[in-house]
């Protein structure tokens, strides 16, 4: 009879010793049948993974995109702000001090680190018009004319769109003017072709050029500049009101302090100087952001998905009572169930966390992409968010696979009833 | 291993229960004093009416449940002493269970079923595929190897569950109501695989309320209020073998 044939144990003696503890299933085997069962219940298994992609997702993304912004908002400093100081008189009586003495300007332009110097002085609000006011009194616009150096152009960061500068001092170019690309808009000048002129206080003047400017301490855009002349007593107030100074970006501080030495040496405070937005203290104040919203948001997505994957596998658990049973009638132990499951909560911890990693990585690309940020990924935090999902998934499914080890056989089989 | 031998009390059956009880709180007994020994090479029908404590008995045996007083001896090893780890592993390794509702894994194959069998005993896949394969053939459902359960009928279903049963080569089969959820023909075939299982070596204890299927075994027990006494309606009047110690009732050879 062939079932006699391979169902005898085979053994002469009797009465055999019961047999060693020893052979029983290993770690690995108890993974292999884990990751079975997940691939087998891979619906119920795809909501908790959901739950830990969203939570990890989140945390990257929330992550990612704030390094990303402030990324950019550093790399506007960059550029330009960061390499000028603004002088100002620090009261109206002390007005004066920018008007500088030959020995200054002198001084000034051979501190190493100077790359130019400019004065800007607000002359006051005047009307600007391409008509005559005789011919069109409604063609009027209000402006700021500025009296400025030469210089400003460069120490301003100011870049030419039509045209050309202002010339020197020589005399014979008092009546030129370079509007700011905002009034030039305003008046329909688009190009500074020979001959184009504009009416200031009914003087006529001679446009040179348009120009777009970086240094946003006074509103250049929307301005008439023409040339400053100290000795020009006709014009208004005699004294500028920014010395803006743009260096090379490694001597920015040195130059910063040597400034205030050389306009007011007694220290009498005469003169405000200010220099460039302290980048540390940015990096500090937006890191202070991003942690505080980071754990914030990101603690909030992790509870969410614990709670969940708490859920969903206190469900399967719940749903699976006939199965332990029948497991443990096979000869499970307590420790085989309780392992399989925990590492089955493992599994779609880690699964979920990989996810969770492309979701996260492809929002803060595409955003990023889509601001023209820089995108900027720590990848040590990339490389640990799948990890994270599963130790997630482990410390949420510890509690389950404990119940689920703590069933009887009997009461357990007798559930499928 | 905390397993204590026992000394000049030794019994000599392969299977002992000693005053065996069983209580589920206070007011609830399932079982009360109950004696009994088995040996290899027979087969058993544990018979009585629902509610008797029948599958309370099987439990016991199986080492599914624990006693809640008296002595369980297992080739001489006083079970009660022993450890959950070490009662786990016994079941794997020296019991095969056939259950009424088959317990089979609906979404797994039939070689998977089988194959799960063997799962605790820590034996390769390929060594529980190759073991699985052939009892499948053995149990008469070659061809539907790869087929879900869920396509079997009831008789097929517990033919899985048999082979499954057998796949650690068991001393002793345990099957409760095998034939319970089966039509008389499926029920024949399934009785008749399973009385084929016993051999010098092995053993089959068969629950059931069926007196013609509990006739087909060499011994039987009735339980009747949670006490187990020898089947005396398939018991010759002559023989009057039955002992205080609980030794079944062996009717004339069959």
């Amino acid at each position: 009879m062939m079932i006699r044939h391979h169902t005898l144990a085979g053994l002469p003696d009797s009465r055999p010793t019961l047999p060693k503890a020893r052979s029983h299933i290993s770690l690995g085997q108890v993974a292999d049948e884990a990751l079975f069962t997940i691939a087998e219940n891979l619906r119920r298994a795809a909501f908790a993974m959901i739950g830990v992609a969203v939570g990890v997702a989140a945390i990257l993304a929330v992550a990612g995109l704030t390094a990303s912004a402030s990324a950019a908002v550093l790399l506007g400093f960059n550029t330009d702000q960061a390499r000028r100081i603004d002088v100002s008189p620090s009261s109206e009586s002390a007005q004066s001090t920018l008007i500088l003495t030959d020995d200054q300007q002198h001084s000034l332009r051979n501190l190493p680190g100077v790359v130019a110097a400019g004065t800007i002085d607000q002359i006051g609000a005047v009307s600007i018009s391409t008509l005559p006011f005789w011919i069109d009194p409604d063609g009027a616009q209000d402006t700021t004319l500025l009296g400025v150096s030469s210089d400003v152009v460069h120490a301003a960061g100011c870049e030419l769109l039509t045209g050309r500068w202002l010339l020197g001092a020589d005399g014979s170019h008092y009546s030129e003017v370079v509007l700011g690309d905002g009034l030039a808009e305003l008046l329909g000048v688009t190009s500074a072709a020979d001959g184009r002129i504009v009416y200031i206080a009914s003087d006529p003047y001679a446009v040179t050029g348009v120009v777009h400017c970086k240094y946003s301490g006074i509103n250049l855009t929307d301005s008439a500049m023409i040339l400053y002349l100290a000795a020009d007593g006709d014009r208004g107030p005699s004294a500028p009101e920014h010395l803006l100074i743009s260096t090379e970006s490694a001597w920015t501080n040195q130059v910063r302090s040597a400034v205030g030495l050389l306009l007011d040496p007694n220290q009498t405070g005469s003169v405000q100087v200010s220099g460039p937005p302290d980048y540390a203290a940015i990096r500090e104040a937006v890191a202070g952001d991003i942690n505080g919203l980071y754990l914030a948001l990101g603690g909030v997505a992790l509870l969410v998905a614990t709670i969940g994957i708490v859920n969903t596998r206190l469900m399967a658990v719940i749903e699976r009572v006939p199965e332990i049973g029948l497991r443990r009638a096979l000869g499970a132990t307590r420790t085989a169930i309780g392992v399989q499951f925990l590492l089955e909560s493992a599994g779609i911890g880690l699964v979920g966390g990989l996810i969770g990693t492309a979701m996260g990585l492809a929002t803060v690309v595409l955003v990023s992409l889509s601001q023209s940020w820089p995108p900027t990924i720590d990848l040590r935090l990339a490389g640990l968010a799948p990890l994270a999902g599963l130790l997630l998934g482990s410390i949420a499914g510890a509690y389950p696979a404990w119940r689920a080890s703590r069933f009887e056989p009997v009461a357990a089989l007798r559930a499928a009833g | 291993m905390a397993v204590k031998k026992t000394g000049q009390n030794q019994p000599h059956s392969w299977l002992e229960l000693s005053a065996i009880n069983r209580s589920f709180g206070a007011r609830i007994h399932a079982l009360r004093a109950v004696n009994l020994r088995l040996e290899l090479g027979e087969s058993y029908s544990i018979i009585g009416p629902s509610g008797s404590g029948k599958s309370t008995l099987l439990n016991i045996i199986g080492l599914l449940d624990r006693p809640s007083g008296g002595h369980y001896w297992l080739q001489g090893v006083d079970t009660t002493q022993v450890s959950d780890a070490q009662i786990s592993r016994w079941r794997c390794q020296l019991f095969g269970f056939v259950f009424q509702d088959f317990h089979l894994l609906a979404r797994r194959s039939v070689i998977e079923n089988v194959m799960l069998g063997a799962l605790y005993t820590g034996i390769s896949r390929a060594q529980r595929w190759r073991r699985a394969n052939d009892l499948i053939g053995v149990v008469g459902l070659k061809g539907r190897t790869n087929d879900p359960v869920g396509q079997l009928s009831g008789g097929e279903r517990q033919r899985v569950a048999i082979a499954r049963a057998l796949i650690n080569e068991p001393k002793l089969l345990l099957c409760d109501e095998p034939t319970g959820n089966l039509d008389s023909v499926a029920a024949d075939g399934i009785t008749q695989l399973i009385l084929n299982c016993v051999s010098p070596q092995t053993a089959v204890i068969i629950v059931t309320h069926d007196q013609q299927l509990a006739a087909r075994c060499r011994s039987s027990w009735v339980v009747r209020d949670g006490q187990v006494s020898p089947n005396l309606s398939i018991m010759t009047s002559s023989e009057t073998a039955f002992t205080a110690s609980g030794s079944p009732v062996t009717p004339g050879a069959r």
